[in-house]
């Protein structure tokens, strides 16, 4: 199976509504993938955290598809991944052969506060949860507010050659270590923006990729894990989710993390990905920091060439989708100032909700 | 509103413990996520440690543990303390939300 064709819009604060965004990614889907048409889509997909309803069926009739399955997913900020898994398993099952995932949030999203864990207290938005990662890693392993500073530096510079990133802007590593303190661990620029946006993947089983594409790109593994809804559990140094999901794809797709060419992670905070960067095996526990400043210092776009969420923005619902679409266009060989070279193996890694739940996908050109 | 909630709000901090199993429920739930059985209620058990604490504005923050499987975040008096500290629960309500307020011993 095989990522067949691909779209994301601008990133933004604009007040559009859910509908356009998803309309938008989907007109520029089929825009730039020729040989598709509105009948050959067999499932519908719709990733967002909106509280609008019935949004894959309406947004089927607005683009003229009447398919067999459409539905919305949502699972806060890995809504994108687990809908990409969904369409996946629906084209292997054989009920159906085109799948269209749509993702979008606006900047406005109720994903953003996690108000159903009881366990949080009065602490609700994420940059509890990640002030608090951020402190246990530091003491574990010493990581230094410098080293977290180089994550955002790395990932704002990156996102200038990334046309759909919102508000792309160079910081220096000095900027970002005197941005507003916003916890005692964490600053301003340590976070990734809320922002109004939309992306698309078309899915297409192997037998019918060929007529839609010529240069598909193949899902060859894919790993998931849930360990807990609430803040509850676990090791505050590691995310045991991204850890089991990321063994899963490895051994679905049959290689060892050293083959990753190009990644796309999630950064929603700076100590993400570190930490991500460790439990997926690229380096050892403790060792990202050095890692990010090398990849820094050596202008290294292996990690995040797009900006990740911290420079492109991150809209709940089409974050995941967009991860899979730069991935997708890394090995389609088509990511100019922002290309990998010789990129053939690429991997998504996304979570949600304080890393309870993590998606990899693992693809290949 | 939950029993759990309805406790707390009247500043009792109260637990769901399986009355089959004996395993404690965290979060609260009607019954024993473990086997299903049904649970009863009782008061948590207030000594617990610190496993991590940040603070904002000043404020401190952090996550304690409690009877070695209730991990709640709360607000912390005093200088910030570390990983492994005792603590108790001083106060605790529910407003829009759960809130906790710990010291340390």
């Amino acid at each position: 199976m095989a990522v067949a064709g691909h779209s994301t819009t601008k990133f933004s604060t604009d007040d559009t509504k859910i509908e356009s965004l998803l309309f938008s990614a989907t007109k520029s889907l089929f825009k730039q993938t020729k040989n598709l048409s509105q009948k050959d889509v067999d499932v519908v997909l719709v990733s967002t955290n909106d509280n609008q309803k019935y949004l894959a069926p309406i947004i089927s009739e607005m683009a003229g598809i009447s398919p067999k399955i459409s539905h919305n997913i949502e699972s806060m900020c890995n809504s994108g991944t687990n809908a990409v898994v969904t369409a996946f398993s629906y084209i292997s099952s054989g009920l159906a052969d085109v799948a269209l995932v749509i993702g979008a949030e606006r900047f406005d999203s109720p994903g953003h506060v996690l108000d159903w864990d009881l366990s949080r207290g009065e602490f609700v938005h994420p940059v509890f949860w990640a002030s608090m990662f951020t402190k246990a890693h530091r003491r574990k392993f010493g990581t230094t507010e410098e080293q977290l500073a180089y994550v955002s530096a790395k990932n704002h510079r990156n996102a200038l050659d990334n046309p759909s990133a919102y508000d792309s802007k160079k910081y220096t590593v000095e900027e970002i270590m005197n941005s507003k303190k916003i916890t005692d661990d964490l600053r301003l620029l340590d976070c990734s923006r809320p922002c109004t946006g939309s992306s698309a993947v078309l899915l297409a089983s192997e037998k019918i990729v060929k007529k839609i594409t010529d240069s598909p790109v193949w899902i060859r593994g894919i790993g998931q894990k849930t360990t807990s809804a609430s803040f509850t559990r676990g090791d505050l140094t590691s995310i045991e989710s991204t850890r089991d999901a990321s063994s899963q794809a490895y051994h679905m797709a049959r290689i060892t993390p050293d083959q990753i060419d190009v990644a796309e992670v999630h950064d929603a905070f700076t100590i993400c990905e570190l930490m991500v960067l460790e439990d997926l095996g690229f380096v050892q526990k403790g060792q990202a920091g050095k890692y990010v400043i090398d990849m820094y210092n050596t202008a290294s776009k292996k990690i995040n060439p797009r900006g990740g969420l911290i420079g492109s923005g991150h809209p709940l619902g089409a974050t995941g989708i967009a991860q899979v679409v730069e991935i997708t266009t890394q090995l389609q060989a088509n990511a100019a100032g922002r290309q990998v070279d010789a990129a053939k193996l690429g991997l998504v890694q996304n979570m949600s909700a304080a890393a309870t739940s993590s998606t990899v996908l693992v693809l290949e050109a | 509103m939950s029993v759990f909630e309805s406790e707390l709000k009247k500043g009792r901090f109260v637990v769901c413990q399986c009355t089959n199993c004996g395993k404690i429920t965290w979060p609260p739930n009607d019954s024993c996520s473990s086997c299903f059985g049904n649970v009863s209620i009782r008061d948590v058990q207030n000594s617990g440690i610190i496993i991590e604490c940040s603070s904002k504005d000043g404020k401190k923050f952090c996550i304690g543990e409690f009877e070695g499987v209730i991990r709640i975040m709360g607000t912390v008096s005093g200088p910030i303390p570390n990983p492994g500290q005792k603590i108790r629960i001083d106060r605790c309500g529910f407003d829009k939300g759960p809130w906790f307020m710990f010291s340390v011993n």
